[in-house]
């Protein structure tokens, strides 16, 4: 079992040469902004304290050869649309502009640390994996691992995230560069991005799980895989019948750190986002953003179950949970003999129902009845209860375990 | 539109008399208007020459056909004998020798009337016996012609140009301008002190430095009955505002203080005759007027009623200078727009370029030119090349 931080590796690659200074604002900006930066008058340049590792010459600060990756912070004051992003998303003033474009730069267009989301959006991550999947615990309790994975995907997931950001109205550039507007998305699809935002193990085997398909359980991915029950990509180094190691380039196109760069740069500048707000407002105030923009989605859990044989899997959590054996009785029908019958099946265990279905024949209506009757347990919710997160105001109640169950049935 | 030649002196002006007699084909009448040859063009004043004038004006030619008979019998002059009937063809003498035969100036006309065409001989009855017509054009001199007659500057008498009332330049400098009023508000003042009411409507010669600086030397004030009062000499104000006095000097700018002279001046005066009531519209117009004379600013109709004292005529024509471009205005007096920070401002029309780099696709573009061999360099196409391609050069 091998841990690894994805983010150096990716990162190491970053040319050092060539980088320059941010803090001078003296680029002249592409649209709309010729003579209006002398006219502007209550605006002052951002001035950034940066303390780089490789500190610059001054011959090499003025020489300006190369032009920078992405456009200097102190431009953010003049992008149209950053302020009007900043205002569509009703950003606390506590939330400088500059670092709302930060969020728009993507580590495969700027891969200085300091001027891309690559931790902004880590923060961002961790947050809103904390929160989406505490609120669904709490609130589906019984939940089976699939579905929670699934519906974890379904809150704060990659393609998720890239339409949340569609409709907040961020758009991209055609290719990074210092002349672009600061309020585009940035991001290269041709360059390495990095991946701090899925935290996990990466297996042993897990260059032979992605090459020879090798099957990994559901209780080894809460161990070791990331939030949604995904592979933590490791290297793609994988040695064949011969044993010599070997690098080649189709498999490795397959095995692709990320698979799609769009989607992925979208994601990350909304948890670039989260994080800017935590970093800038606090706890609270992330927490206070999240809950409405993310977690008030609707997902239709019930359309995510996929049962293999649902009357097993019923009689067995009768069996575990001591009720009686389940009996499927037929309620009623109608049209037997006819082209469309229908039968509603009811499943009982002693005198309780479970769970009834309606299908066109018997076997199915029951499956169907067990089905409902699996739904029924599996998306059981107390309501509106408390989130362990609220156990960190200041001013909160002792907690109150919640009720969370012991897991789904084997079968 | 041909400039209708106006009479320099503006005093006492009498009915215009002097209709301009076109050049005609009548002789008799170029006989009668010439004087001596090559005479410089007078300059125009009342003489006895108006008689004279009257004898062409009553002919009222106008450029006929030259065939014989379109010429009405009461029009028609007799021709010269010697001379053959006007034909078709133009005059092939030189311009000199027409202008010593008939060109000559008139007393009371300043311009030169254009000499009366001669009718060449015709090619078989041609008195030069080494005479061949020509049978190409090269080498032949081109005579005669009238046009730019006018244009040239010996046609036209000395100061014959359009005079204007106006101040020929326009004096923008605030404190220059409140002099200028100052001066109009002191000649009006002056005028009606004295009691010649009548002459508020008249013209009033410009003058020279020395009045220009006992003008501006007077004291007016704000007297008790509410209207304004000179205290000191102000006879001689009016009499320098009389009619009879004529300029000398045909062109001469109209004399103003310099800049710092006027800050001098306005440092000097005491902020009473600002409160000098312009209600009366003899007054006002008459203040407006002179303004307009000195310094070229024109108050607009619209403007004049919500002037009622020298503080407003001094605030309508103090204009600051407008920006020279739009943008620049919009940036001096629209700032709270301009400072949005969701709007974004620019000062040059926003073309497809800038959209394209703010976009990062222009790299884009120029990158996949390069490679195709279609473009290198920069996309752009400064607007001179178009011109030289609209003209027809390469």
């Amino acid at each position: 079992m091998r841990r690894t931080r994805l983010a150096s590796q990716l990162l190491a690659g970053a040319p050092r040469a060539a980088r320059v200074s941010r803090i001078s604002s003296s680029t002249t900006p592409a649209l709309c902004t010729r003579g209006y930066a002398s006219a502007v008058s209550g605006r002052e340049p951002l001035s950034l304290d940066v303390e780089d590792e490789d500190a610059l010459s001054p011959k090499e600060l003025m020489r300006r050869s190369t032009s920078l990756p992405s456009p200097p912070p102190a431009r953010a004051k003049y992008s149209a649309k950053l302020a009007a992003l900043h205002a569509r998303l009703s950003l606390s003033p506590k939330i400088p502009v500059e670092t709302l474009a930060r969020a728009l730069i993507d580590p495969s267009a700027d891969a200085h640390p300091r001027f891309n989301n690559a931790n902004l959006a880590c923060i961002g991550a961790a947050l809103l994996n904390n929160h989406a999947s505490e609120f669904l615990i709490t609130k589906y309790p019984r939940l089976p691992m699939t579905i929670l994975f699934t519906a974890m995907k379904g809150y704060v997931g990659n393609p998720v995230l890239h339409q949340i950001a569609r409709a907040w109205g961020v758009e991209a550039t055609a290719s990074p560069g210092e002349e672009v507007d600061p309020g585009l998305l940035q991001f290269d699809i041709n360059k390495p991005t990095a991946m701090h935002t899925s935290w996990g193990y990466v297996r042993a085997e897990s260059a032979e799980i992605q090459r020879y398909k090798w099957r990994r359980g559901m209780s080894s991915r809460v161990m070791y895989d990331d939030a949604f029950g995904d592979l933590v990509p490791g290297q793609s180094s994988v040695s064949d019948k011969t044993g010599a190691l070997e690098m080649r380039n189709d498999k490795n196109s397959k095995e692709m750190l990320v698979k799609d760069m769009p989607t992925n740069a979208h994601a990350n500048f909304v948890r670039a986002v989260v994080g800017a707000v935590y970093l800038h407002c606090g706890r609270e105030a992330a927490k206070n953003f999240i809950k409405p923009h993310f977690l008030s989605r609707t997902l239709d859990l019930a359309s995510l179950f996929e049962f293999k044989i649902p009357t097993r899997e019923l009689a067995r959590l009768c069996a575990r949970e001591d009720f009686e054996l389940p009996v499927a009785r037929l309620e009623s029908e109608t049209g037997r003999l006819s082209r469309t019958p229908v039968f509603v099946v009811g499943i009982y265990s002693g005198r309780d129902k479970l769970g009834e279905g309606t299908g066109p024949d018997l076997d199915s209506a029951r499956k169907i009845a067990a089905m409902n009757a699996l739904k029924a347990w599996y998306l059981y919710s107390p309501g509106v209860v408390a989130v362990p997160s609220d156990t960190l105001a200041e001013d909160a109640a002792p907690w109150k375990p919640a009720y969370v169950d012991i897991g789904e049935v084997i079968s | 539109m041909r400039r209708i030649a106006r009479l320099r002196k503006p005093a006492g002006w009498l009915a215009p008399s002097s209709r301009c007699p076109v050049a005609s084909l009548s002789r008799a009448q170029s006989a009668a208007a010439s004087t001596s040859a090559g005479a410089p063009l007078p300059t125009a004043s009342r003489t006895a020459a108006t008689t004279r004038l009257d004898a062409t004006v009553a002919r009222q030619v106008r450029f006929y056909s030259a065939k014989p008979g379109s010429l009405p019998a009461s029009l028609a002059d007799q021709p010269e004998p010697g001379v053959s009937a006007p034909e078709d063809q133009l005059a092939a003498l030189e311009e000199a020798e027409l202008l010593e035969e008939e060109a000559g100036w008139t007393d009371a006309i300043p311009y030169r009337l254009p000499p009366n065409r001669h009718p060449a001989e015709r090619p078989d009855a041609v008195s030069d016996p080494s005479y061949t017509p020509a049978e190409t054009s090269d080498g032949l001199a081109s005579v005669g012609g009238l046009e730019n007659w006018w244009d040239r500057p010996e046609n036209r008498a000395e100061g014959s140009d359009f005079a204007s009332f106006r101040a020929r330049r326009k004096v923008q400098h605030p404190d220059v301008l409140e002099t200028a009023v100052r001066r109009a508000v002191v000649e009006a003042t002056a005028l009606r002190m004295v009691g010649r009411e009548g002459d508020l409507v008249g013209s009033w010669p410009i003058g020279t430095d020395v009045e220009l600086e006992s003008v501006l030397a007077q004291d007016v004030q704000l007297g008790q009955d509410g209207a304004a009062v000179i205290a000191g000499d102000f006879q001689s104000v009016a009499r320098g505002l009389t009619a009879d006095t004529e300029a000398a000097e045909t062109d001469s700018a109209v004399p103003m203080p310099s800049t710092k002279e006027a800050a001098a001046y306005l440092e000097k005066w005491d902020s009473s005759w600002r409160r000098i009531p312009l209600a009366d519209p003899r007054i006002k117009f008459a203040v407006t007027k002179r303004v307009f004379q000195l310094t070229g600013q024109l108050i607009p109709d619209h403007k004049l009623s919500d002037i009622h004292t020298v503080a407003g005529l001094l605030a309508a024509v103090k204009t600051p200078p407008k920006a020279k471009t739009l943008s620049q205005d919009i940036q001096k007096t629209k700032q709270d727009l301009v400072s949005l920070p969701n709007l974004a401002f620019s000062p040059k029309r926003v073309t497809r370029a800038d959209k394209a780099k703010a976009v990062g696709q222009y790299k884009i573009i120029e990158e996949e030119l390069a490679k195709r061999d279609l473009q290198h360099g920069p996309l752009s196409v400064p607007p001179s090349r178009e011109k030289h391609y609209f003209k027809g050069s390469a």
